[in-house]
């Protein structure tokens, strides 16, 4: 269909435990999102069919809007005609599960190592590392990788023209132990070699004849560098396919739609470039979800992507609460909670995926779980956004920023997805999310996707860029404040930053930011202000440090956020540890007590 | 107007046809065929799982090229060694000095890399014998392993289990035995206990001590259950853990009380033999754990199993998160606007008449269809 003659679309995204879609027409000549419709995801018996629930959201579409997109059968209604309908379908989807990968090498804390970077990187759990120089006996080793099951297999080893025969031999060990994949026969476990080059073809030579392997720049080329980018890409490339095509129904949703349907992470990312297009400001988006967190960043045109396939609100929860600790999480609670309270809460969100808090207790604790999946998951992306270098030595590396390295303090803005940060009850909620999973330097304006849109819009670019630009400037995003935090430490309660907030028509709001604590200024949307910013000595908030900055900032509802919690973190002394954290909340106005609503 | 919105539940049946699937991890061989009435012990199908696989480095070992390894070898791929054995061997200066290779167990030469030198000795294949699992006809069986079982029972699924299969007789108990006094009379093996009371550490322990071999229950501490399972567990896939009892919940974690729909049914099917299955994926191609055993009743096609469907004003629910988790009630209105909860956040609801409790809004998300208890 020609763009130019669309008038209404709904694209739907199939998360791991929601299916939403949403229905976006053009209203007095401009598109806007007119109605929206969630669903549980049905890829579990008895349905085993993700349309079904793409049916159901479709049918809540129009419970909201009053008007038929399906007609008796279940089948959209094409085209727009008459009050009825749509003019195309669309649709990305994440649902089926995450990666697991298994990884080969020779030297543990070098080439292995490598390679499980590579594969963390793409988002993928690592079940089991095999390498030669390994204390468990080999045979030990292959029988856990039998046990494993993994969906696939990622081999390094080498420097070019190093080591050939211990990976000939790797590969040769597991030809012999012929593991099987979790999908069971039928499915090959497929083969990433990224090892010395020169081995390549005496590795394909002693896999099985049926093994997809594809071969990748080597890991670590050389003893000093590491390359985890081609191996890394391959491993998500095939994870995302890997995920998509195993929804119960894939074929089914890809035979409704008007554009092959698109991996969520992918469509998020179209919607990032397509903004830094038009706006040219660095920016973080995050996507939490029930299976993975997804950490994109877009830096000086860079794009980058992180797929964290273990760190989620739901099917993935209890692993967050594995890889963080009970106490991390506690330790950002304003009030006090049990080991046993909190574990219980996190094991049955797992198991119960779809239940949501209906308390504030409840959803405190689940906030302090995604406060800490945000923590890991740009921990995850922040190593391999950029390059890491060896300095001389086998064992020792140092990670150098070069024009590569990521650095928080370089972005504008920071777009939180997802349905924990989404339906965040007030924006303060939501700032708080992001203020303490992503600790933001400098002066960062934080947004989120009200209606989780972002995978919808870059799918809908696609078709129409106007459309999806139009939708995520009314519609989509929600601003929520102006945050700016100075870089450095001192001591508790000693000062790190005095400011000065100019709004014409106002007075002069002035303060002085001590260490431990956070700071509003009203700043109304619509309204704008002339910042400045002293900072204390061994601060920096931007222009170096202890260097003063002046910058022109726009209104938002939690206006200006000024946190002087430290950067890195200045943890409060016990004495008042919980009273601080309380306070904090305080500030941004989130309530903390625990009486259940009736 | 119906609500359309879609609740997974779980099933909770006393008569229902049911099919499994049972597949050898490996290609094996199918002992039975279709039609075949089977018994849950009987073996269906058979195969040898590759024993452990031992690479040796005898070029490496040897000092010698893998072309030169080839005239060292003293034994060739297939053959049978014993530990010990001596593989590869090479004399140096006119003989006296010898290197050789030896094996590390007994096996089977498995290979012999012309590339590497490495060679792999392979342990003796273990068989594995795979059983029905439950009681029933065979309806498809294919030659290499996999069997499909069709049967009449009652079934029981749970929301979460660890460790595997196990088949029983099942047992109610008041209060979990803990003392040796208790386990007197049970043989362990065959004894699959349930209960009302949650789980503890110390009642599993004492459980595995004895040899239990399975334990229902509506719920366990999390930590406890790590605790007892020795390492952290992450609840979204589990089946393979080795921790000596097969465990199944039927609610989940902390200290939730059995649905009495559950309790009862599990009652009625007391002291029969039973099949369970602590296997769980909460993601894609979902798993839930399960107690099989005999039909209560006949099967009917109506009969109420609560699986999924419609909710309507009237329709019974049970309420699964939250301080009235367990609780049952009837849907009194189903409002159209999204509301907001108490945790503040917005969401579709239900008005919910919980008995005893009154009037609650419950969000949509929170209820499983239910028929009562």
């Amino acid at each position: 269909m020609n763009p130019k003659d669309i008038r209404s679309v709904v694209v739907t995204d199939c998360g791991s435990t929601t299916t939403k879609a949403l229905l976006i027409e053009k209203v007095d000549g401009v598109f806007r999102q007119t109605a929206r419709g969630d669903a549980p995801t049905t890829v579990e018996e008895p349905h085993l069919d993700i349309t079904v629930g793409v049916q159901a959201a479709i049918r809540n579409i129009e419970a909201m809007c009053g008007r038929p997109l399906l007609d008796d059968s279940g089948e959209l209604i094409r085209p727009f005609q008459a009050g009825k309908g749509v003019d195309i379908y669309l649709s990305t989807s994440s649902a089926g599960g995450g990666l697991q990968i298994a990884v080969a090498g020779v030297v543990r804390k070098l080439s292995t190592k490598a390679a499980e970077r590579a594969a963390l990187g793409a988002g993928a759990i690592v079940s089991q590392i095999i390498a030669c120089d390994d204390d468990m006996p080999l045979h030990a080793q292959i029988e856990a990788l039998r046990s494993a099951r993994p969906d696939m297999m990622l081999i390094a080893g080498g420097t070019d023209g190093g080591a050939f025969f211990p990976v000939v031999e790797i590969a040769e060990i597991l030809a012999a132990a012929a593991p099987r994949t979790r999908l069971g026969k039928g499915f090959q476990l497929p083969v990433i070699f990224a090892g010395n080059k020169e081995a390549a073809a005496s590795v394909r030579e002693a896999l099985p004849s049926d093994t997809p392997v594809f071969v990748e720049d080597n890991v670590m080329g050389t003893v000093d560098t590491e390359n985890l980018s081609p191996a890394r890409e391959r491993v998500h490339r095939l994870f995302l396919e890997h995920v998509m095509k195993q929804a119960p129904g894939f074929a089914n949703l890809a035979a409704l739609t008007d554009t092959p349907v698109m991996p969520t992470p992918s469509a998020a990312a179209d919607m990032l470039s397509l903004c830094y297009e038009a706006r040219r400001e660095n920016t973080l988006l995050v996507d939490i979800g029930g299976a993975t967190t997804d950490v994109f960043s877009m830096v000086e045109g860079v794009l980058t992507r992180t797929v964290s396939a273990n760190l989620g609100m739901s099917y993935s929860a209890a692993r967050v609460l594995i890889e963080a600790g009970v106490e991390r999480i506690k330790r950002g609670l304003p009030f006090e909670v049990d080991d046993d309270r909190l574990t219980n809460l996190v094991m049955n969100k797992t198991v119960r995926p779809t239940t949501i808090p209906d308390s504030v207790e409840e959803l405190l604790l689940e906030q302090g779980l995604a406060r800490e999946a945000l923590r890991l998951a740009l921990m995850h992306h922040r190593l391999f956004a950029g390059d890491v270098r060896a300095t001389s030595g086998m064992d020792a590396f140092r990670r150098a920023g070069g024009s590569n390295g990521f650095s928080v303090m370089g972005i504008d803005r920071i777009i939180g997805s997802g349905g924990v940060i989404s339906h965040a009850p007030s924006p303060a909620h939501a700032v708080m999310l992001l203020l303490d999973g992503f600790l933001p330097e400098g002066i960062t304006r934080l947004v989120r996707d009200v209606v989780f849109m972002m995978p919808h819009l870059g799918l809908l670019s696609r078709v129409h860029k106007e459309a999806a630009l139009s939708v995520f400037d009314r519609d989509c995003i929600e601003e929520l404040g102006v945050v700016v935090a100075p870089s450095g430490q001192a001591r508790w309660g000693k000062p790190c930053l005095r400011y000065r907030v100019m709004e014409t028509g106002r007075p002069v709001q002035e303060g002085t930011l001590l260490m431990g604590e956070i700071h509003r200024v009203t700043l109304a949307p619509g309204s704008e202000a002339r910042l400045v910013l002293m900072p204390s000595r061994g601060f920096d908030v931007g222009a170096g440090k202890a260097e003063t900055l002046e910058k022109m900032i726009p209104g938002a509802p939690l206006g200006i956020i000024f946190d002087g919690r430290g950067r890195p973190l200045v943890r409060p002394p016990k004495a008042i540890g919980r009273q601080a954290v309380r306070g904090w909340f305080d500030t941004l106005g989130i309530p903390v007590h625990t009486e259940a609503a009736r | 107007m119906r609500e359309q919105g879609i609740s997974s539940g779980l099933v909770a049946a006393p008569s229902i046809r049911i099919r499994r699937i049972r597949r050898l991890p490996v290609v094996g061989e199918t002992r039975v065929k279709m039609g075949d009435w089977v018994d849950a012990n009987v073996t269906v199908a058979s195969a040898s799982l590759p024993g452990k696989l031992h690479p040796v480095a005898a070029s490496m070992q040897l000092g010698v090229s893998p072309c030169e390894l080839q005239g060292a070898l003293r034994v060739k791929e297939e053959e049978a060694v014993t530990k010990g054995q001596v593989l590869a061997e090479i004399h140096r200066f006119f003989g006296l000095s010898k290197a050789e290779v030896v094996s590390p167990v007994d096996g089977t030469v498995l290979s012999i890399s012309p590339i590497t030198g490495q060679m792999v000795i392979a342990e003796a294949d273990t068989r594995m014998d795979l059983p029905a699992y439950l009681p029933g006809t065979v309806v498809a069986a294919d030659a290499d392993g996999t069997v499909e079982i069709e049967a009449v029972v009652s079934l029981i699924q749970g929301v979460f289990g660890v460790g595997g299969e196990c088949c029983g007789r099942l047992i109610q108990v008041d209060a979990w035995p803990e003392n040796e006094a208790d386990f007197r009379g049970m043989n362990g093996a065959e004894t699959i206990l349930f209960s009302k009371t949650p789980l503890t550490y110390g009642v599993m322990t004492a459980m595995k001590r004895h040899h239990i071999a399975g334990a229902v229950s509506g719920s366990v501490s999390g930590g406890d259950l790590m605790r007892f399972a020795g390492r952290t567990l992450n609840p979204a896939c589990t089946g393979n853990e080795g921790i000596g009892l097969c465990i199944v919940l039927t609610e989940g974690f902390g200290r939730l009380p059995m649905a009495e729909r559950t309790f009862d049914l599990l009652s009625r099917i007391s002291g029969q033999s039973v099949s369970v299955n602590g296997a769980t994926q909460v993601r894609a191609g979902v798993i839930r754990p399960e107690i099989i055993g005999p039909p209560v009743g006949d099967i009917s096609e109506n009969d109420p199993v609560v699986v999924s469907r419609s909710l309507a004003v009237g329709d019974g629910v049970r309420i699964v998160r939250g301080s009235l988790f367990g609780k049952f009630g009837r849907i009194q209105s189903i409002p159209a606007a999204i509301q907001t909860i108490g945790s503040g956040a917005k969401s579709l609801v239900y008005e919910v008449d919980i008995l005893s409790e009154g009037q609650w809004t419950i969000p949509r998300a929170n209820v499983e269809p239910s028929d009562g208890g």
